[in-house]
């Protein structure tokens, strides 16, 4: 019997050696930890919205909090994509029109203005401002465009990514290209050069991105608006507007570059990279770890900026952690506790490093190990210069419907081959319906 | 006459009873909530400002003055009409072909039944597949034969007539068990009545056994026009709507303005376009199918 009862200690003593060696980085509560949580930890929720790998990397992260923080503990539960209306946000507009929203939410970028408008937001300006490490200026210069509203800060980074350009260096030295393009115009000369072959085995010089996303950034590079000033007319139509877009369509006519469409156009665009189908994509800084498995050793790559063209801007893309209104004042410190260990140096190198998003604070820019990576990660390096060109959104709680619009413009554009001035002031008119309510 | 009323009021407080139970299911789960799309309807609200704006029939106006509104209900008719004169005709012939007791009729009724057991999603997924341009086996199978297929869910043109392809090929098994259910119960007796009379096989199945046939078809009507009135999972799965609102179909629509836009007041006063739409549409097969519907 005892016998029987030491094996039955010395297996669970080894599943638990086990268990700690597959996560080294694990670590255990120290004494004075443990006598503090004596007490029931503070149980707080957590919803995001990442699939796939990426919840796996969430939920190693959250692991990794709650195993160094005794007194707290975070359920993070994953509800579906979290981008602007997925399924993320639309059971978080069920959950507190019922009373039951969660403690913590990530928050696409562009959706803030919906949430926080309606006040179903925590204020965190008071938080950031007695924060150690989460203050304003703590955060790289161009971080922070997404997270306020009206002046007040309702987010901090979280899942932060911007639009760059992929270019496919093996084919850029066959052609005689010396470095990837910076402005449009170049881009222009380039997807030409680029261009070869016929059929099945052409491939393409450049490859747009039909998505609202980087049409953002080709407004604002192009000199235009997306918005009036006062949020109450769609100006995204004007000649400068669509400079850009009008030049990524007659490549496209002339044949020097190819779209994806259908629901899975991102992936797929992704994809046509990888293999090699096109020699320049626009895509997000995020998916960068997804080309390099996939490209592994086919080609040599790199990233440049998004191109300029009267100037440069680029929109915040990912999420940002909000704490919803109405979440008891115990589990609003824990949550903020969470949120904050979350952005620091050490987690946030960890999660850019694990997931291809970029670090949120400024300094990681002086940590020796993280120069290393980015030393042998250079892709990194171009998002992070470009972090500075972003620009905020308009910040109007309609913002999300009027990108429904452009993304049905777009599609007239890129897939349908539709004239650009048209089909752009038609979806003008359809958000202005909806920003004036008529 | 006291006793006679209290027995009649007996039986009604027996029979309210006994539908108790279904009635009150039916108004928590029905009633309540179609009543309150119809007071979301009248407001311009995001389901969580504080306040919501009354703008009595403002929803309704902006829908019927909306071109996207417009373009879904085009798209939705287009999708029904294709879903009737497509799967009824088509069912009825695998039906009598299966009725006729061939060999392998079994295997037959199998497989064409296989795919309406499939998940929608799964099914969108996997023709989202076929219809790739650059690597789908249609346009491999048209290239064979020299033919450049088109980009079936990329272009305006085509992207519609695959969804109705795709859900063709989902539903038809149904309606073909249907109408097969509906063809072994036609009364062997007339068939062969007709026979003595001297009917051919062509004069006893348009005399004898469509008719006899006409509830099966009646059935199958409303439910194929409900079908297709609230396609949503197809659309969702295999173009979310696009090109530019080219496969947007009246229930897409209801949930793009709802989930998409936060539009809750659009969306439901579509819900309720939909609902009398579909009322309507019943309401007239049923007097016409007074008509033509033969019940035994």
């Amino acid at each position: 019997m005892v016998a029987k009862r030491l094996t039955k200690f010395s297996a669970t003593v080894l599943a638990l050696t086990a268990l700690l060696a597959v996560d080294g980085a694990v670590q255990l509560p120290s004494a004075a930890a443990m006598k503090k949580s004596s007490k029931a930890p503070v149980q707080v929720s957590f919803w995001y919205g990442l699939g796939g790998q990426l919840g796996n990397d969430v939920q190693s992260m959250v692991a990794r909090f709650n195993a160094t923080h005794p007194g707290i503990h975070v359920t993070a539960t994953y509800q579906g994509s979290y981008s602007g209306g997925g399924p993320e946000q639309q059971k978080l507009l069920a959950a507190i029109r019922a009373g039951d929203a969660p403690d913590v939410a990530q928050m696409e970028v562009h959706s803030m203005p919906v949430f926080a408008a309606a006040g179903r937001l925590l204020p965190l300006t008071h938080l950031m401002a007695a924060s150690k490490s989460d203050k304003p200026g703590d955060f790289l210069t161009g971080m922070l465009v997404s997270t306020q509203y009206k002046g007040v800060y309702y987010g901090v980074p979280f899942n932060r990514s911007v639009p760059v350009l992929f270019y496919n260096k093996s084919m850029f030295a066959k052609a005689h290209i010396a470095s990837p393009p910076a402005t449009w115009a170049q881009v222009m000369v380039d997807a030409k050069k680029l261009t070869h072959g016929s059929g099945h085995s052409k491939v393409y010089g450049f490859e747009p991105l039909v998505d609202w996303w980087p049409w953002e950034a080709s407004v604002w590079s192009g000199g235009g608006h997306i918005l009036s000033k006062n949020l109450s007319q769609a100006q995204f139509a004007t000649p400068a507007a669509t400079r850009i877009i009008s030049m990524e369509q007659t490549l496209l006519k002339q044949g020097y570059a190819v779209v994806q469409t259908g629901p899975q156009y991102w992936t797929e665009t992704t994809q046509a990279f990888i293999h090699g189908q096109v020699a320049m994509d626009i895509d997000s800084i995020g998916d960068s770890g997804e080309v390099a498995k996939g490209v592994g050793k086919s080609f040599q790559w790199g990233t440049a900026m998004f191109p300029a063209d009267v100037m440069r801007a680029v929109p915040p893309g990912g999420g940002d952690a909000v704490i919803l209104a109405g979440t008891p004042a115990a589990q609003q410190k824990a949550a903020w506790t969470f949120i904050q260990w979350w952005t620091a140096a050490p987690q946030t190198i960890h999660w850019s490093e694990m997931t291809g998003y970029v670090p949120v604070q400024k300094s990681v820019l002086n940590i020796p190990s993280y120069k290393a990576y980015l030393h042998a990660h250079p892709q990194f390096a171009t998002a992070l210069a470009e972090l500075k060109f972003q620009h905020a959104a308009p910040p109007s709680p309609q913002y999300l419907s009027v990108l429904q619009y452009v993304q049905n413009a777009l599609q007239g554009v890129f897939d349908l081959r539709q004239p650009v001035a048209s089909t752009m002031q038609n979806a003008a008119k359809q958000a202005d319906s909806q920003l004036s309510g008529n | 006459m006291i006793i006679k009323n209290r027995l009649l009021l007996h039986n009604a407080l027996a029979g309210w009873l006994f539908i108790l139970p279904g009635l009150a299911a039916l108004t928590l789960f029905v009633f309540i909530p179609a009543g309150y799309v119809v007071f979301l309807s009248l407001l311009r609200w995001n389901l969580i400002d504080v306040n919501a704006q009354f703008v009595g029939l403002g929803n309704y106006s902006h829908l019927f003055a909306s071109q996207s509104f417009q373009q879904a209900l085009s798209n939705t008719l287009i999708l029904g009409v294709g879903q009737i004169v497509i799967l009824l005709p088509l069912g009825l012939l695998l039906a009598v072909l299966l009725d006729m007791g061939l060999r392998g009729t079994r295997i037959y009724r199998t497989v064409m039944f296989g795919p309406y057991v499939l998940p929608l999603v799964a099914s969108g997924l996997v023709w989202t597949l076929l219809y790739n341009p650059g690597f789908g086996l249609i346009n491999q199978v048209l290239g064979w034969a020299h033919i450049s297929g088109p980009d079936w869910l990329g272009s305006s043109g085509f992207a519609l007539l695959a969804v109705l392809i795709m859900t063709v090929w989902q539903y038809l098994g149904y309606y073909m068990l249907i109408f097969l259910g509906g063809l072994q119960n036609v009364s062997a007796v007339l068939k062969e009545a007709a026979a003595i009379d001297g009917a051919n096989d062509r004069q006893t199945f348009w005399h004898v056994t469509l008719p006899a046939l006409s509830p099966s078809l009646f059935f199958a009507l409303i439910i194929c026009t409900i079908q297709a009135f609230q396609t949503f999972d197809q659309v969702y799965v295999m173009t979310g709507g696009g090109p530019d609102g080219a496969t947007t179909t009246l229930v897409y629509y209801i949930f793009d303005e709802g989930f998409q836009m936060y539009n809750i007041g659009t969306a439901s006063a579509a819900s309720m376009v939909l609902l009398v739409l579909l009322a309507l549409l019943t309401w007239l097969q049923v007097r016409l199918g007074r008509r033509w519907v033969v019940e035994e």
